[in-house]
């Protein structure tokens, strides 16, 4: 399969779901305001914002990979495009937890469900959509490599075995484990 | 011949000895009560009985008899109709573990020390339920305990201790196992808020010669806001929830709300919500006729309430912990025939989760010790003109890992100034008269700045007097 352009590979399928992500989270932010005035237009519009916001965010890989794939690139450079959306939105998080917490406690908070989860989902995401297209193009004849590879596979099961204890009792296990160990280290 | 004095005492003569011995007994009267406990006075039967039920998360504005649009609440509407409800009731900080305590110890948080879901609960702190057990009540703690520590605490004074550990303290809706006595026991009922008022009945029943306080500490209706069986989808087909304008129905899944689990569309949750409030309702129903039953209903003081509130995307907000009304504010109703002459009244006057601690204390003839920061609303219910607070304090600590800072807060009748501890929050002031929803903050404004210097300045005196600025 030709191998474009890094921009293509790489750039494009990122700046689309980052782009999505941008503009989703905006407009979702402003609807309220729109809904003073128009009741009906702002919830179609947080509505509509919400639902492209949780795509971007959580299920971004599974619209990015299958264009970095395409543009033949790399299996490092499909792990970069997979997660980059979910870094940046982690990472702008974390950012805004600073005005709450810091230093060791802002590094352990880094580490709750709604970051891991977003980071689990994102494997979860590049394990599936990386299968799908190494079956479809399989089946073109257009790549060499077998479509049940053990680091695509690992990288499946470590997502969903992620998504899955964060869901786990309605995502309270979790939680507990996480607030049990934070007691014993800082308490 | 002794001295007489004529023309003394009822016109009767009476000599010097005898009016020595009149006054030397009067004295040795006066002496006794200094020295014996009021209650020791009451003829016994006279003290009353005592419940109160606490349920969790329960806001002030969902029940029937407070104008709810669709929430069907008769029993509760009938505790309120049969007693007194007060209209202003809050939490002096909207958490549940901080709040619970301040209930049982009649202080604020920064003084019994469960600052928010972490602190542990210290022992050494006195409840109103150790001091009823020393006034010769046979008392209770029957549900839902979740403050911080290891297990269950060693509490004083009590017959009864029932509760659970399970999910960090949170108990589970349906069977789930408790500890009785120390003891682990599995639920003999699947619904939760079914079997705390079966354990509860069971304590109410008991033959006794003692009066009784049962402390009945529901797990409803706290996250996940299941309904029994029967109830679920009761509401399904309500349309117009009647949630905020503002509110979407993903409001739970962003801004990091997913912390606080709110998994799920806010209507349904909203709805389960409701339905979980119905089976309170019934539970309360339950225990009212078996009191009506047992002929116990003219002597044993009902109280209601909720440990906090809770945002249904008010200020595009799920769960609690700020100090806006819908958080802060509760259900508070009591209902004792033998006091309230005129049931049904409701009251304006703003009471705290710290005050049920000094009620219940005055309602069984005790002293309220002097640490305890709430005042009884004895008088109120009493109709008695007695000057009531027109201020109080609000306080919330950072609860690890939500993202709310702490906040300092003062409420008045007609004012409220917020405080956060974090520069990322400028303060709010607000003019709850004419803004009741906390929509229009006025901090900053010209116009407000005089009530604002007064407000601050009477932060800090509450701050001061309770011993907050001494944390």
């Amino acid at each position: 399969m030709e191998q474009k352009a890094f921009y293509q590979r790489v750039l494009i399928p990122i700046g689309i779901v980052m782009l999505l992500m941008i503009l989703s989270i905006n407009i979702y932010n402003i609807s309220p305001k729109i809904g003073l005035g128009h009741p009906d237009l702002g919830r179609v519009v947080s509505n509509i914002s919400a639902f492209f916001m949780f795509i971007s965010i959580w299920l971004g890989g599974l619209i990015a990979l299958p264009y970095a794939f395409r543009a033949g690139a790399t299996m490092k450079e499909r792990f970069l495009v997979c997660l980059a959306t979910p870094v940046v939105w982690v990472a702008k998080t974390i950012y805004m937890a600073g005005c709450i917490y810091s230093g060791w406690e802002l590094v352990y908070w880094s580490f709750n469900t709604l970051t891991i989860g977003v980071i689990g989902s994102a494997l979860l995401n590049m394990g599936t959509s990386e299968t799908i297209c190494r079956l479809v193009y399989k089946s073109k004849g257009l790549v060499p490599e077998k479509v049940f590879q053990p680091s695509v596979v690992t990288i499946f099961l470590i997502g969903l075995i992620i998504v899955l204890l964060g869901l786990w009792n309605g995502g309270t296990l979790f939680f507990y484990i996480y607030v049990d160990i934070y007691t014993m280290l800082f308490h | 011949m002794p001295a007489v004095i004529k023309d003394n005492l009822f016109n009767k003569d009476i000599s010097r000895r005898e009016l020595l011995e009149i006054f030397g007994g009067v004295m040795a009267a006066s002496m006794v009560d200094m020295f014996i406990p009021k209650w020791a006075f009451s003829a016994p039967g006279k003290r009353p009985n005592i419940i109160f039920i606490l349920s969790d998360d329960h806001r002030w504005d969902h029940l029937s008899s407070m104008g709810h649009p669709f929430l069907k609440t008769p029993n509760l509407d009938r505790l309120a109709s049969q007693g007194a409800m007060f209209d202003n009731a809050f939490v002096t900080t909207s958490l549940c573990s901080p709040s619970r305590a301040s209930f049982l110890t009649g202080q604020y948080a920064h003084t019994h020390g469960v600052k928010n879901n972490i602190t542990p609960w210290n022992n050494q702190n006195v409840t109103f339920l150790e001091l009823l057990k020393k006034a010769g009540y046979d008392t209770a703690f029957i549900g839902k305990w979740h403050m911080p520590g290891e297990g269950l605490p060693a509490l004083r004074g009590l017959d009864r201790f029932l509760s659970f550990t399970i999910q960090r303290g949170q108990g589970r809706y349906f069977n789930c196992p408790l500890i009785v006595d120390g003891v682990d026991t599995p639920s003999r009922k699947e619904y939760i808020t079914e079997e705390l008022a079966d354990y509860g009945l069971e304590f109410i029943k008991q033959k006794r010669n003692n009066p009784f306080c049962l402390y009945l500490s529901l797990k409803a209706v706290h996250h996940r806001w299941l309904p029994p069986k029967d109830l679920k989808g009761i509401y399904s087909d309500v349309k117009d929830l009647g949630l905020p304008k503002d509110a979407d129905n993903w409001l739970g899944l962003v801004n990091n709300h997913i912390i606080y689990g709110t998994l799920g569309s806010l209507d349904n949750m909203y709805r389960g919500y409701c339905e979980t409030i119905v089976a309170i309702d019934r539970e309360v129903g339950r225990l009212l006729d078996n009191l009506d039953s047992l002929g116990l209903a003219d002597n044993t003081v009902v109280i209601y309430a909720g440990d906090n509130g809770v945002f249904w995307g008010e200020h595009r907000l799920v769960d609690k912990r700020f100090a806006y009304e819908e958080s802060i504010r509760v259900p508070f109703m009591v209902r004792y025939p033998g006091l309230i002459r005129d049931p049904g009244k409701r009251l304006s006057q703003m009471v705290l989760n710290i005050d049920l601690a000094p009620t219940i204390l005055e309602l069984a003839g005790l002293e309220v010790p002097e640490n305890m920061h709430g005042a009884s609303i004895v008088p109120l219910l009493a109709s008695r003109d007695v000057s009531w607070r027109t201020s109080w304090l609000y306080e919330y600590f950072l609860d690890f890992p939500y993202t709310v800072p702490g906040i300092n807060a003062i409420r008045t009748d007609s004012y409220k100034y917020i405080e956060y501890q974090s520069k990322s929050y400028p303060p709010e002031l607000y003019n709850i008269l004419s803004d009741p929803k906390e929509k229009n903050n006025i901090y900053g404004n010209k116009q407000a700045a005089q009530i604002l210097g007064e407000l601050q300045q009477e932060l800090i005196r509450l701050k001061k007097k309770s011993g907050a600025l001494d944390m």
